[in-house]
């Protein structure tokens, strides 16, 4: 990493246990701004966690986790949940959260839902969309505006190919325009074609891979 | 930003079939209680607040469960702020609680002009029906903001948040009669919501006193939103 590159959150000795299970033990680390990280490792290991303490959603049980500014998070959870709404009212309620106009929110929706295959899904209940469509709701409502930080949470769990091939070429055109980008991944093309820097946490630690 | 998270919480609550049941017992309430004629202004009214303070409570209990951790935490992120989707919450019950309570005043006001003035012991008042209106609100505000105090992530097992809510919904409507008959701790007329002390506050006066009406508003939205502040304090504190 360029030491000219602007340091947005350092992690200072972060350890979280579940159950007396120890999952992260004493993790250090500095994410830089425009900084694409994808954190590996084996299934429980800790990656969601890591990143939902990075966004401060959960609390460590020691250490801290330092913003050097108020970031701005959008968050591809790994399993969407099902709503009574339909995808078109939630994504314009995400878009109004936004700031956005409920013209601009229209066009980024039909946008994005036909470039992700789901055009004539988008007026229907979610409580009726596959776990894939979902999946695809979640990853539409991210990117309906830019952020600071695009938190990934296995976000390909469940899509079709040329969803994912879409999804990357929107997470890199992102990339270009300076977002940091924290993903727990396990699919080796997504790495390689989104990610600069490749952590594995084995044991509670960090590894650099 | 806060009117449109408010927008989207009534989208999911009414999307929902959960207001359904809560709603139609009210309406039940309303036509039970006023059925026999004549009745009395303010005895009717304060019944008709424990009444929607029950109700309230159900809906509260109803509307804490809608919302998915997951949701909440993509929102939380996207506003950057727990507290501005907490206080969302809040605002939100606070505009269903004036919506319960218009509906709970329109019933008899409605029954009042098609029976000529006949059921109420006395011809009832434009004073009547804004001081009973704020009694209302104020007593369903408080309702929802007890049910809405024990979400899944500040008590996770929810058949005893659900009994935990329900005894002290019983507690606060009983508890003048209960302190009379039983040795408990006074510390019970602080803790739990003073709904028993408005009851025993009017009374079966045939007026309403405004001083005492104003009182009791700002006891019952104080309460509510002090359940609401301790709530949001425990959300902000357990975290996900």
């Amino acid at each position: 990493m360029s030491v000219k590159q602007k340091e947005i959150i350092r992690i200072e000795g972060l350890s979280k246990s579940y159950n007396f299970k120890t999952v992260l033990d004493r993790l250090d680390l500095s994410i830089y701004e425009s900084q694409s990280i994808a954190f590996v490792g084996h299934n429980g290991c800790g990656k969601s966690t890591l990143l939902k303490l990075t966004a401060r959603l959960i609390r460590p049980d020691r250490g801290q986790v330092v913003h050097r500014k108020k970031l701005l998070f959008h968050y591809v959870p790994e399993h969407f949940p099902k709503m009574n709404i339909t995808a078109r009212q939630y994504l314009t309620s995400m878009g109004l959260l936004d700031g956005l106009t409920a013209a601009e929110i229209n066009e980024k929706i039909e946008e994005l839902s036909a470039e992700l295959f789901m055009a004539d899904m988008i007026s229907k209940p979610m409580k009726n969309l596959s776990r894939g469509t979902l999946q695809k709701v979640g990853v539409i409502q991210a990117l309906l505006s830019k952020p600071q930080l695009l938190l990934l949470d296995e976000p390909l769990s469940g899509q079709d190919m040329d969803s994912q091939a879409v999804f990357i070429d929107k997470v890199n055109e992102l990339r270009k325009q300076g977002v940091t980008v924290l993903m727990s991944c396990h699919e080796q093309h997504l790495i390689e074609r989104v990610s600069d820097t490749v952590y594995r946490i084995e044991n509670g630690r960090i590894v650099t891979c | 930003m806060l009117k449109a998270l408010i927008k989207y919480r009534f989208k999911q609550y009414f999307k929902t079939s959960k207001f359904v049941m809560p709603l139609l017992i009210l309406i039940v309430v309303q036509f039970v209680l006023y059925s026999m004629n004549p009745v009395g202004v303010v005895e009717s009214f304060v019944l008709s607040s424990i009444f929607i303070f029950v109700i309230m409570v159900w809906a509260g209990i109803m509307s804490s469960d809608l919302e998915d951790p997951v949701s909440e935490q993509i929102i939380i992120l996207r506003i950057r702020s727990e507290w501005k989707y907490y206080i969302s919450q809040v605002l939100f019950l606070t505009v269903i609680s004036a919506v319960a309570a218009a509906a709970a005043i329109f019933f008899p006001v409605v029954i009042n002009i098609i029976d000529k003035n006949q059921l109420f012991i006395r011809p009832l008042t434009a004073a009547d029906i804004v001081c009973s209106y704020f009694l209302l609100w104020g007593s369903a505000l408080m309702g929802s903001s007890l049910g809405d105090l024990f979400p899944a992530r500040v008590m996770r097992d929810r058949k005893m948040a659900i009994l935990l809510t329900v005894l002290i919904t019983i507690i606060s409507v009983t508890k003048v009669s209960l302190l009379d008959t039983l040795p408990l701790p006074p510390i019970l007329l602080c803790v739990v919501p003073p709904m028993s002390e408005i009851f025993a506050m009017f009374g079966l006066e045939e007026f309403y006193s405004v001083w005492k009406v104003v009182l009791a508003v700002i006891v019952l939205m104080a309460y509510g939103w002090l359940m609401a502040g301790l709530k949001i304090k425990l959300l902000i504190r357990n975290k996900f």
